[in-house]
C-alpha cells in the first residue's frame, strides 16, 4: 500500500455564533507498507492515527490524496470493485464490545461478513465461520454463546475471527490490544505473527505500546498533528531517533530495571 | 481479632469477598487475603482482569456495589475496623484520609462542574475554611500538580481538557485534603505511553513530599517498577506473592509472576527489536470464578506444575527474597 498526499478535514461549529472551524486532522500523509511487513503507526491520542486507519479501510473520505492498493486508486475504484477492496482489507478496532452485536451468537458474528459479501451457502459460511474461530484458538463451544458472555480477551479474537474469514490481505489494527491483559496480548500477537508468516498478511499496527510496537514491527512512523514527522526502521526509532518529539516518546517508555 | 504488631497503617486480615450473580450464584472475589501498608509506603497490586485487585481496592473503602458480600476477615485503618464503621464515619474518611483514583478520569469529574470548582468541593466536604480559601488551596494544588496556567484549568470543563490533564485533574482532587492512603486502580492505562509517565513521576513527586501511602492497582508490571516498594501478584483471588519490588523483578519466583513479567516484551533485553519472534505468553486463560479448584488455581496454566498441585492448595511461605510465596516449589 502506498499513501499519497492524504489530507483531511473536519468541520465543526463552535460558539455562539455558530463560527465554522476546521480541523486538519490528516496533513499531507505520505507513506508505504511493503506487502507482508508490518508498519506501527505511533503518536498522542488526537494525532490523527485513527482517522488516517478509517481512511484506509474506506470507512471515511479524505478531502484530497491518494490511496494506492496493489495498483488500484482505492479513491477512484469503480463501486463493484469496492466489495474485493472490503473483503481485502480490514479494520479491527480498540473495544471489540461495541464491534460485535450482542443479539447474534458468536459463530453468526464471524459469518455475517460472508453473507454480505454474498457468499456461498449458510452451511458453508457456519462451516468456513468455526474454522476462522478455530484458527484463532476460541474454544469449540464458543460458537453458540453471545459476544456478552465471553471474556474480553476471547472478545478480541472473536472481533480477529470476523476479520480473518474473508481472506484479507491487510490489517488495520487500531489499538487492538489496548486493554487485554499482558498474557492474552502476548497470546493474540503470537497468533497474528503466526498468519503473518503463514498467510503472508500485511499490518498496519496502530499503539501507543512503544514496547510492543518494537517487537513485532518492520518500520515505525511517528504522527503528530496530523502529519507523519518520522518513519524509520524499528531498531533505528528506538536507537537513534531523529526528531525531538520522537526522543520525548522513547524517553517516556516506562522500564523495568533489568533483571540480572 | 490480633492486635496489629506496628503501627500499621492499613492492616488486611484475611479478608474474603463474594459476589452474587443474577441468577443467585455465589462467585467468590477474594479469598483470605492478607497484606499491611506502612504509613509512606507504596505497595502495588499486580494481577489480571477478574483477579479480584479491584475488589481488593473497593473493600479498603466500602466501596463495593451492592452484589457483593464481605464474609469474613477484618480492615484496620489505623488500627481502626473499617468493616464496622457506620456510614457517617466512612464519609469522613473517605477523599479526607484515604482516596480513590479510578481508571477512566471521565468518570470521575462531572462535566457540567469547572474543573477547580470540583476540587473545592472535596476541600470543603473535609476542612473548614471560607469558599475563597478553599478556591485559593484548589489554584495552589493545580500549580503544584504541574499545571503551568492553573487558572486556566481551574476554570475549565472537563471536556476542555486532554485526557492527562484531567487524569491530574482527578489527582488533585484526591490529594487536596492530605489523605495518607491513595488507592489508584489503573491510573495510567486509558492515557498514551508519553502522559503515562508523567503521571507517574508525579505520583512518585507526591508520595516524596507529603509522605502519602499509595497502593497502586494494575495489571502491567512496567508502571510498579519506578513507583512502589513492594509488590503483591493476585491470581484467581489469592496473594501468591509477595516480595519488595527490586527483588520481584530480579527474581520473581511464583511461576506466575514470572509468567507476568516476561509477557512484556523488554526493550532493554538484547533480543530487544527485530519483528517475528514471538512472545513469551501463558497458554490458557484464569480459572472461571465459580469453578470450585482443589489445588492451586494456577496449576492448569503451570509450566512447573507437580503432581501435588492439583491434591492441595499450597500454604504461603517465606522463600529466599519473596517475603511470602504460594507455591510447593518452595515449600508450603
Amino acid at each position: 500500500m502506498r499513501v499519497r498526499g492524504l489530507s483531511k478535514q473536519y468541520g465543526q461549529r463552535r460558539g455562539f455564533n455558530r463560527q465554522k472551524f476546521l480541523i486538519e486532522a490528516l496533513k499531507d500523509v505520505e507513506f508505504a507498507i511493503r506487502a507482508g511487513s508490518t508498519l506501527a503507526l505511533v503518536g498522542e491520542s488526537g494525532a490523527g492515527k485513527s482517522t488516517l486507519a478509517r481512511c484506509l479501510a474506506r470507512l471515511e473520505d479524505p478531502d484530497s490524496g491518494e490511496i494506492w492498493y496493489r495498483d488500484k486508486n482505492l479513491l477512484a475504484i469503480p463501486a463493484q470493485e469496492m466489495r474485493w477492496v472490503r473483503r481485502q482489507i480490514q479494520l479491527i478496532f480498540q473495544d471489540p464490545t461495541s464491534a460485535l452485536n450482542p443479539r447474534f451468537s458468536a459463530v453468526e458474528i464471524v459469518a455475517e461478513p460472508l453473507a454480505i459479501q454474498r457468499q456461498s451457502t449458510e452451511e458453508e459460511r457456519r462451516r468456513r465461520a468455526l474454522e476462522a474461530m478455530e484458527q484463532v484458538g476460541l474454544p469449540r463451544d464458543c460458537g453458540n454463546k453471545s459476544p456478552l458472555e465471553l471474556s474480553g480477551g476471547q472478545r478480541q479474537r472473536l472481533a480477529l475471527a470476523r476479520a480473518l474469514v474473508l481472506e484479507p490481505k491487510f490489517l488495520i489494527l487500531d489499538e487492538a490490544l489496548a486493554g487485554l491483559d499482558l498474557s492474552i496480548q502476548a497470546q493474540i500477537v503470537n497468533l497474528l505473527l503466526e498468519l503473518q508468516i503463514s498467510r503472508g498478511l500485511t499490518y498496519l499496527y496502530i499503539s501507543h505500546d512503544l514496547t510492543m510496537v518494537g517487537r513485532i514491527a518492520d518500520h515505525v512512523a511517528v504522527m503528530r498533528d496530523g502529519r507523519i514527522i518520522e518513519w524509520s526502521q524499528t531498531s533505528d526509532f528506538f536507537t537513534s531517533p531523529r526528531h525531538p518529539y520522537t526522543q520525548e516518546l522513547i524517553a517516556s517508555i516506562p522500564r523495568i530495571e533489568s533483571r540480572a | 481479632m490480633a492486635e496489629p504488631q506496628r503501627e500499621a497503617l492499613i492492616q488486611v486480615r484475611k479478608l474474603t469477598v463474594h459476589y452474587t450473580s443474577a441468577d443467585g450464584r455465589e462467585i467468590p472475589a477474594l479469598n483470605q487475603v492478607d497484606f499491611t501498608i506502612q504509613p509512606g509506603e507504596a505497595v502495588g497490586v499486580l494481577g489480571e482482569s477478574g483477579c479480584g485487585k479491584t475488589t481488593l481496592g473497593l473493600s479498603v473503602l466500602r466501596l463495593l456495589p451492592a452484589s457483593a458480600r464481605i464474609r469474613s476477615g477484618s480492615v484496620l485503618f489505623h488500627g481502626q475496623e473499617i468493616l464496622q464503621m457506620t456510614e457517617d464515619q466512612l464519609q469522613k474518611l473517605r477523599g479526607a484520609e484515604i482516596s480513590m483514583i479510578f481508571q477512566e478520569p471521565e468518570i470521575a469529574l462531572t462535566p457540567v462542574m469547572r474543573v477547580g470548582e470540583q476540587v473545592v468541593e472535596v476541600i470543603r466536604a473535609h476542612r473548614p475554611g471560607s469558599r475563597e480559601q478553599c478556591r485559593a488551596q484548589a489554584k495552589e494544588l493545580l500549580s503544584q500538580l504541574g499545571f503551568s496556567d492553573a487558572d486556566r484549568i481551574y476554570s475549565a470543563y472537563p471536556h476542555q481538557l486532554s485526557g492527562g490533564q484531567r487524569q491530574r485533574a482527578v489527582i488533585a482532587q484526591a490529594i487536596a485534603c492530605k489523605p495518607s492512603l491513595v488507592i489508584a486502580d489503573e491510573p495510567t492505562t486509558a492515557l498514551d505511553s508519553a502522559v503515562q509517565g508523567e503521571i507517574l513521576a508525579l505520583f512518585r513527586h507526591l508520595q516524596e513530599r507529603y509522605q502519602m501511602a499509595l497502593l497502586i492497582i494494575t495489571h502491567n508490571p512496567a508502571i510498579l517498577a519506578k513507583i512502589t516498594n513492594r509488590v503483591l501478584v493476585m491470581y484467581a483471588g489469592r496473594i501468591v506473592e509477595e516480595a519488595a519490588t527490586s527483588d520481584i523483578f530480579r527474581k520473581p519466583l511464583h511461576p506466575y509472576t514470572l509468567g507476568l513479567m516476561r509477557c512484556h516484551p523488554q526493550l532493554d533485553a538484547e533480543d530487544s527489536f527485530g519483528p517475528r519472534r514471538p512472545l513469551h505468553s501463558i497458554p490458557g486463560q484464569p480459572p472461571e470464578p465459580t469453578q470450585a479448584m482443589r489445588g492451586c488455581s494456577f496449576e492448569p496454566r503451570c509450566p512447573d506444575r507437580m503432581d501435588r498441585c492439583t491434591i492441595r492448595e499450597p500454604e504461603e511461605v517465606q522463600a529466599e527474597t519473596s517475603l511470602r510465596v504460594r507455591c510447593f516449589k518452595y515449600g508450603g
